[in-house]
């Protein structure tokens, strides 16, 4: 079938009841979670994903991918009403929302925001439908020395793009790939570092290292800043609507952050924070009213709302398309198919066509739904945050638990999440990123499988891996990326 | 001999430390396993090839704690009764991890929350067993009844 018909077949999958009913729940849960201190997408769609193995795996990827949509526009709430970026998507939206809020503009900031979100969701959304069968056709030419390329030339291009230096997001990344290797070996079934747990022969859950990182770390810097209490502003529903002007200055930043966030949403990195940066520059630069950026002007919020929200449809494409996600909380919803069986990757389109292009259509769904339901529950979003935080802390403590054990019916996955929180809480005080442990744990088998099967096709020549011509192009790629970075330096000092 | 001259370069001096002896170690059981041949590799070749690349991240880690000047900066590690809280919740989250097996989930949780209450906020204890078997009860209703998971069971069958 083609793009269109594609899509078509999508809206008629994301339609049926249970499904439709699986994106409003993931839009829900996600706003919430996005809304809720602490709890950011990743450990928010951790903390489902074991829920998602009893249904059929496109409830599991629609759920999960609404919560990612979600989370996005709930982050972004309190980043206006609160001054507090629920992600580093929404830090930027801090820096002209907050003091339009403070200015009493947060309903029309609110209302920018959503519109914008839905308009650059539906711009990223067609282009994605033109997009992703061509990419997965590509994909149907990759063997082992392409897919090793972009899997680990992914990897470490991606530390070299996420911010922090270059080995804030290495070391990490190592842990992430020793992790991976725990378990029983894909092609020999020989058991490696299990140390005699039968438990672990199926390797570290992921969800036990979500929740563990992401969760509990966050819990227990919640606990530090537990005399903190922000100060709540109120929107009522009546103040939500933009004036003219406000409408009028929103459209061509909604149309260049939806551009850029496209564009970096098919790239390795962290797109939805690199797009709403990159989209705020673009607005300090070019906007009419530029000038009044960063004192509270509606540019600073409907552009980098617009790219940020583009990043994340379209960043759904290398998972779809090859199999491979560029986010921790992609590389969840590549766990939720993986788990039910399903191999994503160039056949995904033919094998499963109901995944494939209904996730697409649960995305803009997902936009719609968060458009119609979310500005008239503003209210609902703004006393979530009323919820004592020393419950709060308590309640996800327990949820994180009950998440960690349900993966796998097991007691050291809860053992281990508690130590994984450690992990993270250290090494988040100490400024390395946690995203790459997830990547690596998730991507580090695959690389192993694609570097095992190219050692074999090229008769145990290593440059096989090497001097294919898609493989080369994918390496010269990250070797620009480096050379770039290194240019950047030196024309600076 | 060097000193660092912040929390945060001394910090991650010693988790690249850390991270050189993971890696050591973790070279030295995957040298046991098999080696395989160039055209089919074992299970050992991958494990040892991160493994040399995580000892040289270490060190690369270490040595940025000493040269570079983009890591600068102190930890700001909780201290005074923010300290003594995380410390509390810590020790009362593993002892609850130690307890599920012998109480079950909703008895174990039940006993968590009230004790995570009590640790962050001095609010009486009716009121943080109130909020406790409320909360118990939602999760009664939601993971038990509702996704009908397989959660430990204590003594009582609950």
């Amino acid at each position: 079938m083609d793009s269109i018909e594609g899509l078509a077949y999508g809206l008629g999958v994301v339609f049926a009841p249970e499904n439709l009913l699986a994106a409003f729940v993931g839009v829900f849960l996600g706003t919430a979670i996005g809304v809720l201190p602490g709890l950011g997408s990743v450990a928010g769609a951790a903390l489902i994903l074991p829920l998602t193995f009893h249904y059929p795996p496109v409830i599991g990827v629609i759920l999960i991918a609404g919560i990612y949509t979600g989370s996005m526009y709930g982050s972004s709430t309190t980043a206006v009403l609160l001054n507090v970026p629920g992600d580093s998507a929404s830090v930027v939206t801090t820096l002209d929302g907050y003091k339009l809020a403070q200015k009493g503009r947060a309903g029309p900031v609110l209302a920018v925001m959503a519109v914008g979100s839905f308009v650059a969701g539906t711009f990223s959304l067609v282009l994605v439908t033109l997009f992703t069968p061509f990419l997965a056709d590509l994909g149907l030419s990759f063997g082992p020395a392409e897919f090793f390329a972009l899997t680990a030339g992914g990897l470490i291009a991606l530390a070299r793009v996420s911010g922090g230096t270059l080995v804030s997001n290495l070391f990490p990344l190592m842990i992430g790939l020793l992790l991976g290797t725990v378990g029983q070996d894909q092609v020999s079934s020989q058991f490696r570092f299990t140390f005699g747990y039968v438990e672990l022969a199926q390797g570290i859950s992921l969800i036990t290292v979500a929740v563990g990182l992401f969760g509990i770390s966050e819990m227990l810097f919640l606990v530090e800043g537990l005399h903190r209490t922000p100060r709540l502003l109120k929107v009522r529903l009546r103040q939500l609507m933009p004036s003219r002007s406000e409408w009028r200055r929103s459209v061509a930043p909604w149309t260049r952050g939806a551009s850029i966030g496209f564009g970096l949403g098919l790239l390795p990195g962290p797109s939805a924070t690199l797009s709403s940066f990159l989209s705020y520059k673009v607005e300090k630069t070019v906007a009419k009213h530029r000038k009044e950026i960063g004192e509270g002007a509606i540019e600073g919020v409907a552009g980098p709302e617009a790219a940020n929200n583009a990043a994340a449809t379209s960043s759904i494409v290398p998972v779809l398309s090859l199999g491979i996600p560029f986010s921790a909380t992609l590389a969840l919803m590549l766990a939720a198919l993986l788990v039910q069986g399903v191999d994503p990757g160039p056949l995904l389109v033919v094998n499963h066509p109901e995944i494939f292009w209904g996730v697409i259509a649960a995305m803009w769904v997902g936009n719609v739904m968060l458009l119609v339901l979310n500005l008239p529950l503003v209210g609902i979003w703004v006393r979530l945050l009323q919820i004592p935080m020393y419950v709060l802390i308590a309640m996800v403590l327990v949820f994180a638990t009950i998440g960690a054990f349900s993966g796998n019916n097991s007691m050291l996955d809860v053992r281990l999440m508690v130590l994984f929180g450690l992990l993270g809480y250290i090494l988040r005080k100490l400024d390395f990123g946690l995203a790459p442990v997830i990547l690596g744990l998730v991507l580090g088998p695959f690389v192993e499988k694609h570097l095992r099967e190219g050692l074999r096709l090229g008769n145990g020549e290593v440059w096989y891996l090497f001097t294919e011509p898609i493989a080369m192009f994918i390496w010269l790629a990250v070797l620009g990326v480096f050379a770039v970075s290194v240019v950047r330096r030196v024309v600076r000092s | 001999m060097i000193q660092l001259p912040d929390g945060k370069r001394r910090g991650r001096a010693v988790a690249g430390a850390v991270g050189l002896v993971t890696a050591s170690g973790y070279v030295f059981i995957s040298a046991g396993l098999p080696f395989g041949t160039r055209v089919s590799p074992g299970s050992a070749i991958f494990p040892i090839s991160i493994g040399i690349v995580f000892a040289v991240v270490s060190l690369l880690t270490v040595a940025e704690a000493f040269v570079s000047e983009a890591i600068r900066g102190d930890v700001e590690w909780p201290t005074g009764a923010s300290a003594v809280k995380s410390a509390a919740t810590v020790i009362t989250l593993a002892i609850y991890v130690g307890l599920i097996p012998y109480l079950g989930l909703l008895i174990a949780s039940a006993i968590f929350i009230v004790a995570v209450i009590k640790i962050l906020k001095p609010i009486p204890l009716i009121r943080a067993l109130m909020l406790s078997g409320l909360i118990t009860a939602g999760i009664y209703g939601l993971f038990y009844r509702v996704f009908a998971l397989p959660l430990p069971i204590g003594p009582w069958g609950f």
